[in-house]
């Protein structure tokens, strides 16, 4: 669909360093920490001027292909499913007609598994993107009140 | 169906006049301020996920949806089956492509999401135009219906009544919409949904206590009763099985895939969440409920054919559309007390979702005209008009809308309208699913583009279901007995869905360079609001 050149970041690259989110319970034995996702400004300054000019670009790029890749395999997944049942339904009505339990065809068999299977799509979807979307984009909000805060001071 | 019997008939209607004062109560307790447009558009966004989701669900599952599918697995089992699998997928489709950016996207309505990179009268109008044209048919289909059910329950007869039954029950409808806005309808959406979760999940268990807990033996049955045999549980009695007919059944599918869940009354509840977190949580909820329901339903569906037949079924209504009705009539028969109860509490359970989800329509096209048509159209050239002159206008917009789906339902009462729920389905499929998934998504996705998406995805579905055997040529037709199917499908996605893509596509790469270049500049500036929802600005 889209098409760009420049955002072959490894979105997991960074994968497990975020502290919990907010709202978790706090382990036994710790203090309960805040949620402060490290700020931008914290990290050391770069050796090189950086490819891509502003920082909070960087956090975009990130947050944009985590969101593209969670999208595109989930969507796929749900269609290619889909539609391989559907031709199945449709061009294989021999196979479908298989008896399973008793009277209980294939067909009718592989379309009740579809509603676990949703529900097993969206547990896994909240999950992916709670743990790789959410501290990305938490980090964008943070870089673009920064940059709102140095407009304002200016 | 055989008649009610008059204890269900008084019982039934001092619950809907009872529903009828409650829910308008608690609209009218809930209603926005005076001039306040966050309030009446979105809730102030303040709507919480668990609250929310079960809104999103109530929205979605329409009476359409509960009544014709519940009709369709009675009567063509396995194809039912599909279809209905094919609206909990919508659902799910929904939450992991569009609804995060959407809510980002939008504001109010489904022009402010097509609009989010810069401001454009002419998709502003288009946007308004496709949300009328979706929405009109599915609402007109509900109305009638909803004249048929209520006359039904109660045992008014005449068509002079049902004429007063529709006109009353639209008023209404119309009444939830302009006064509680979008925190009154959700009030009710909630309410409907867990009545009707309720009266399903009993139903439901009743069907499996009455074959013994055992799938196999209600197949069996259902084949058994069907009349079809060992088709029922088979692809091809909804569609014949010939080689468009597998490609139709393919494409209606996914019609129903593409489009059931872009339909501008479930959209518009994207925008009532906090953050992108929150509609994600929302849809959760919305997408695990609806598959819990396309279960319940199957059930329904596939034991009314087991318990009932299909003899009695067909005589019940066009396509089926009572069998809910019947199923919970005949269920308990020896006892009559608890079939009183029974039938009492899914019909109740079924005049809720008739109001909840005209009443859900109603104030999506509503909104469109106000701000999509008025504020952003028609008055550019004095400033925006004041919120509260909008809110004004809102709620005359609900009437503005109301008045006519209440003149086209009295008018067509009698005909067997599927037809029009298909179109509904076909028009968001083909126009609002390419529109918003370009806009969303493609950085040079130009004006251009969007236009082509929406008009030509709405015009060729309209002609292509206007040539199809679901409106002439077959005895299930709107109009049986003229002859112009020119396309042999029921549904016009296998044509018009392509349509709308590729125009959208096409479109876009005739405009010129710097319309693609500018666009991916408006893209660009806007992509951290879309993708982290930062402020706006």
């Amino acid at each position: 669909m889209s098409s760009n050149t420049h955002d072959q970041y490894e979105w997991f690259g960074d994968y497990g360093q975020y502290p919990p989110r907010p709202g978790h319970p706090p382990q036994p034995g710790h203090p309960p920490r805040p949620f402060h996702p490290p700020r931008p400004s914290h990290r050391p300054p770069p050796a090189s001027p950086p490819r891509v000019p502003a920082r909070d670009n960087t956090e975009l790029l990130r947050l944009r292909s985590a969101y593209r890749w969670l999208r595109r395999t989930m969507t796929v997944t749900v269609l290619a499913y889909f539609i391989g049942y559907l031709a199945m339904a449709a061009y294989l009505p021999g196979l479908m007609d298989t008896p399973l339990f008793g009277a209980l065809n294939l067909g009718v068999f592989l379309g009740l598994m579809l509603i676990p299977l949703t529900v097993l799509a969206v547990v896994s979807y909240e999950l992916i993107a709670r743990s790789t979307i959410d501290p990305a984009a938490h980090r964008v909000r943070i870089a673009d009140a920064e940059r709102r805060e140095g407009e304002e001071s200016r | 169906m055989n008649s009610v019997d008059s204890t269900s008939q008084s019982l039934s209607f001092a619950i809907f006049a009872a529903l009828v004062s409650v829910t308008m109560l608690l609209c009218v307790m809930t209603s926005a301020e005076r001039d306040d447009l966050d309030e009446f558009y979105t809730g102030f966004r303040t709507l919480a996920p668990l609250r929310n989701g079960l809104a999103i669900a109530g929205d979605y599952i329409s009476a359409a949806t509960v009544l014709s599918t519940i009709g369709i697995i009675a009567l063509a089992g396995f194809d039912g089956l599909v279809l209905a699998l094919s609206t909990a997928l919508s659902l799910l489709l929904l939450m992991v492509l569009l609804a995060e950016p959407l809510r980002n996207a939008g504001r109010f309505t489904m022009g402010d999401a097509l609009t989010h990179r810069g401001a454009s009268r002419k998709v502003r109008l288009a946007a308004s135009a496709v949300t009328l044209a979706a929405l009109l048919p599915l609402m007109v289909f509900q109305l009638s219906g909803a004249g048929h059910l209520v006359t039904l329950v109660l045992g008014f007869e005449g068509s002079s009544v049902r004429t007063a039954v529709i006109i009353a029950l639209g008023l209404l409808m119309i009444g939830y919409a302009a006064i509680g806005g979008m925190k009154g309808t959700a009030l009710i959406h909630i309410i409907k949904l867990v009545v009707l979760l309720g009266a399903s999940l009993l139903l439901a268990l009743l069907v499996m206590d009455k074959v013994g807990w055992d799938v196999s033996r209600l197949m069996t049955l259902a084949d058994a009763r069907s009349g079809r045999g060992d088709a029922y549980s088979r692809s091809g009695l909804l569609i014949e099985a010939t080689s468009i007919g597998k490609v139709d059944l393919v494409f209606s599918a996914l019609t129903v895939v593409f489009g059931a869940a872009c339909l501008p009354h479930v959209t518009m509840r994207m925008f009532t969440a906090k953050d992108a977190p929150a509609i994600r949580r929302a849809m959760s909820y919305a997408v695990t409920i609806m598959a819990v329901f396309v279960l319940l339903i199957a059930i329904i569906g596939a034991g009314a054919t087991a318990l009932l037949g299909r003899d009695i079924i067909e005589a019940g209504g066009p396509q089926g559309s009572t069998a809910i009705l019947q199923l919970s009539q005949a269920i308990l028969a020896d006892s009559e007390a608890l079939s009183t109860l029974v039938f009492t509490t899914v019909a109740t359970a079924v005049f809720l979702t008739l109001l909840s989800s005209v009443a859900g329509m109603i104030l999506a096209c509503g909104n469109s005209l106000a701000h999509d048509l008025y504020a952003h159209v028609v008055a550019r050239r004095r400033d925006e008009p004041s919120p509260r002159h909008e809110l004004r206008l809102a709620r005359l917009a609900a009437f503005a809308v109301g008045l006519p789906a209440i003149a086209l339902a009295v008018l067509v009462q009698d005909k067997g309208l599927r037809a029009l729920i298909i179109l509904s389905f076909c028009i968001s499929a083909s126009a609002i699913a390419p529109a918003l998934v370009y806009g969303l998504f493609w950085r040079r996705f130009t004006r251009a583009g969007m236009l082509g998406s929406l008009i030509g995805g709405t015009v060729s579905a309209v002609v292509v279901m206007a040539f199809s055997t679901t409106v002439s040529g077959t005895p299930q037709s709107l109009f049986p007995d003229a002859d112009f199917d020119i396309f042999p499908l029921t549904t016009s996605g296998l044509i018009s869905m392509p349509v709308g893509f590729l125009l959208g596509w096409a479109c876009t790469f005739l405009s010129s360079p710097e319309a693609q270049e500018r666009q991916r500049h408006e893209y660009a500036a806007k992509e951290p609001r879309l993708l982290a929802g930062t402020r706006r600005g």
